[in-house]
């Protein structure tokens, strides 16, 4: 049952911390910064800046590797990797 | 494009029902594989039926387009960070085939029952099917949860369904020959872009072509990971053929 639930978990949220937290900071941060805009431009702008979140949250929950400089060595794969065998 | 998302989001999660479903079969019959099977897609509809009208009757439609928003976009970011480490080279390419195999080992490792009901092989079925079917379940929710969605979103889950079936008559072949990581990858892209429009109309930003909007979003996000893919490729280690 433990491992069900685990496995649950695992489905909704997914397998790193960056994708949900990710949402649920630019969704909480979206609400002051609506307030906090004068009339009008969080309507024209917010959906934009909102793309832009979401594009980050997707940088973020990729290997490091992809924001450094190029040609530096792999990340450590994640334990799923394989070189590339078929099955 | 809600039918398209929900069928094809629903396909591929319910293909790797399937492999499990079959896997189960063909080692320990098929009785008891679809006795598991069952009781899960009970279990889903259920919790399902349960979930959905509390969703809608608890929520005011603002709220409930960014509950909704942010639902997809859990689906959909997973599936496309997946799908992009998949593409690079860096994570195992998804295959309803390898999930065969690998449910079949387990249930061959099962222990054996001389007569009778096979409890652990059903375990093992109803196990897979409830989890692959939870994820069918939310992302159908999400996705008609919106208003006038509800019923392409109910339609495109049962296309799938009756395409999946018809395709486990077929069986093994056909299930080693389809693109799923680019097909899984394509469905991130397409539940991110619901997920990013729905979560802004909910917090009351306009899109310019307002309905149109998914299908620019749509092309931003297949272009970012068409970016992070190219990036991946250059720090991996020379990848081989797949």
């Amino acid at each position: 049952m433990i491992a069900i639930l685990r496995s649950a978990r695992r489905k909704v949220l997914g397998e790193t911390r960056a994708i949900p937290l990710g949402v649920a900071t630019t969704i909480l941060l979206a609400y002051p910064t609506q307030s906090l805009l004068p009339n009008g431009e969080w309507q024209t702008a917010g959906a934009f800046a909102l793309a832009a979140a979401i594009i980050a949250t997707l940088t973020f929950s990729l290997p490091a590797d992809i924001r450094g400089p190029r040609n530096q060595p792999a990340t450590q794969p994640d334990p799923n990797t394989t070189t590339r065998t078929n099955p | 494009m809600t039918l398209t998302a929900a069928a094809g989001a629903s396909a591929v999660e319910l293909l790797e029902a399937l492999a499990i479903v079959l896997a189960v079969g063909v080692t320990r019959g098929f009785r008891d594989a679809l006795t598991g099977a069952l009781a899960a897609a009970i279990g889903v509809l259920t919790l399902c039926l349960v979930l959905g009208p509390a969703l809608r009757a608890g929520a005011g439609i603002s709220v409930l387009r960014v509950i909704v928003g942010g639902a997809l976009l859990l689906f959909g970011l997973e599936w496309l960070r997946k799908g992009v480490l998949r593409v690079a080279g860096r994570r195992r390419r998804a295959s309803s085939y390898h999930e065969f195999v690998e449910a079949r080992d387990a249930a061959t490792a099962l222990p054996r029952v001389a007569a009778g009901r096979d409890w652990a092989a059903r375990g093992l079925a109803f196990q897979g099917v409830f989890l692959e079917g939870l994820e069918v379940g939310l992302i159908v929710l999400a996705l008609g949860a919106a208003p006038g969605h509800l019923e392409p979103a109910l339609l495109g889950a049962a296309v799938a369904l009756a395409l999946v079936a018809g395709a486990g008559f077929a069986l093994r072949e056909p299930l080693q020959r389809l693109p799923e990581t680019q097909i899984k990858l394509g469905m991130g892209i397409a539940l991110t872009a619901f997920g990013t429009y729905f979560t802004a109309e909910g917090l009351r930003a306009h899109w310019p072509l307002s309905e149109l909007a998914p299908l620019y979003l749509a092309c931003l996000f297949a272009a970012t990971a068409w970016l992070a893919v190219q990036r991946l490729e250059r720090t991996a280690p020379a990848p081989e053929a797949t």
